[in-house]
């Protein structure tokens, strides 16, 4: 184990330094097992539900709802005292979350990837109805790992591009983790990364229900401040508020890893998965960013660059007699 | 030890009948409405304490990350850039804090400016005109508007009585 910068481990998810659940056996049991059964719960839920309740109204009530548990459990096993949220942060973090359910939706359903796709595949004929005729939970899979694979390189990109990484930086400049904070981020980076190419092939939309519960299931705890015994199996499969934590963690090298949101094992795959935590997350001295901050942070060269131009030139020295 | 130039904010002056300062002086009207963005309160004080053991004890308050304090004799003003999450005053921009004798004794008026309420006060608006311009997010529109102007409600309690509550604290004791 090593120490890559301050309040950061690098090292096992599950060597002694990672935080366990603090308080009775019964505490203990329920946020051992609580990740697993929820994605058990999901599978078999959205895998067996009749077609009456299997909707996408009920997929967006079941996201709020668990949101809102999320947000409770933090309280009972919180990771973190420094994340804990406060008034002024859940207020924030709700103006982007709402954002992102009406124009970031808006946008995205008009001008994004599913425009564009359907566009492709009638321009070019392109037939894939035989994706509806796998079994559900095979699509449910593909979707996720398309969708996870060209988020994997669409983040890693924003890391390594200075043009992405102007709308990518603001989500880096929180500094505090809870369940609401996945949303926070530039809206143009907000879009981006909803991006997926999944679009081309004709799943059912059962299929896609399902795989936004296990998507759910998985992802919603990466931000969240609570405290889990994370199962070793699970840490080695999906993206954890651990590796998340280290990937928001202000070192520099930390930061440039884990990259997947859902299944880490790409991550893995990659080389660039690193298991740990890290208590500190935000960038730089760790400021954070205010909405106007955020809004604005892609364009602040061009800012710069106006400055600079209509800044008056600066007053010329009288020479000495 | 600066003296404080600064506007006083109305309602914390000895004179009751003073003009009210600032933006209040300019626009009058606000000063009908700016309880929307300022918590205002007051603590009885110890007859025997002095303003400057008062401030003397809230001073380690302001001990956090982009916060400036100006003192004078009865009066103590602190401002806040970009506070750090975890602070307990992170949602005030400024604070005017001001010992002022009382029928009972001495009594420290506080005046708090929070810019978060404002914009959460305001921000079911923009989402109203969304719902109202695009069909599509017409639910989550009005959902969030209303979502927001609950968030409000309990901000202005809950960031009044955290306040109250701090500062209470700080000068139990005394």
């Amino acid at each position: 184990m090593s120490a890559a910068g301050s309040n950061v481990v690098v090292g096992s998810t599950q060597d002694a330094a990672v935080l366990r659940v603090e308080g009775g056996p019964v505490k203990r049991f329920v946020f051992t097992h609580f990740q697993p059964a929820v994605l058990l719960a999901m599978i078999l839920f959205w895998t067996f539900a009749p077609d009456s309740i299997a909707k996408a109204s009920v997929a967006i009530g079941i996201g709020i709802a668990f949101r809102l548990i999320c947000l409770a459990l933090e309280r009972v096993s919180e990771r973190h005292a420094s994340w804990r949220l406060t008034w002024k942060e859940l207020a924030s973090d709700v103006f982007f979350v709402a954002l992102g359910f009406t124009l970031i939706k808006y946008v995205g359903k008009h001008y994004g990837d599913e425009a564009l796709i359907d566009w492709i595949k009638h321009k070019y004929s392109i037939h894939t109805a035989w994706a509806g005729h796998l079994p559900v939970f095979v699509q449910a899979l593909g979707i996720l790992l398309i969708f996870d694979f060209g988020q994997y390189w669409m983040h890693r990109a924003m890391h390594n591009w200075y043009p992405l990484w102007l709308t990518h930086a603001p989500h880096h400049h929180i500094t505090q983790l809870n369940a609401l904070k996945g949303a926070v981020g530039n809206p143009i980076e907000l879009f981006l990364i909803g991006l997926g190419l999944d679009g081309f092939f004709d799943f059912v939309p059962r299929a896609g229900l399902l795989a936004g519960g296990i998507g759910m299931a998985i992802g919603s705890y990466t931000h969240a401040n609570i405290r889990f015994n994370t199962p070793r199996w699970w840490s080695f499969l999906f993206n954890t508020v651990e590796h998340h934590s280290l990937h928001h963690s202000p070192d520099y090298h930390a930061s440039r890893t884990n990259y997947a949101n859902t299944f880490i094992f790409i991550d893995r795959i990659f080389g660039t998965c690193r298991d740990g935590h890290s208590a500190e997350v935000g960038l730089d001295d760790r400021r954070r960013l205010g909405i106007r901050g955020q809004m604005l942070y892609p364009f602040q060269p061009v800012i710069a660059w106006v400055r600079k131009t209509r800044a008056p030139g600066m007053p010329q020295a009288v020479a000495a007699e | 030890m600066s003296t404080l130039p600064h506007r006083v904010p109305a309602g914390m002056n000895d004179n009751a009948a003073a003009a009210p300062a600032g933006q209040a002086r300019r626009w009058p009207v606000l000063r009908l409405v700016d309880f929307i963005w300022h918590v205002r309160g007051g603590i009885p004080l110890p007859r025997a304490a002095s303003s400057e053991v008062i401030f003397d004890r809230l001073d380690p308050l302001f001990h956090e990350r982009g916060t400036t304090v100006e003192r004078a004799a009865d009066t103590m003003v602190f401002r806040k850039d970009n506070p750090d999450a975890q602070d307990k005053l992170a949602s005030f921009e400024v604070g005017y804090l001001r010992v002022l004798p009382g029928a009972d004794g001495p009594v420290l008026r506080y005046d708090l400016t929070s810019h978060p309420l404002l914009w959460c006060f305001l921000a079911p608006l923009p989402f109203i005109a969304m719902a109202l311009g695009i069909k599509d997010v017409r639910i989550a529109s009005y959902s969030f508007a209303g979502i927001f102007a609950f968030l409000y409600l309990c901000g202005r309690v809950i960031e009044q009585r955290g306040a109250h509550r701090l500062l209470r604290n700080t000068l139990d004791g005394l």
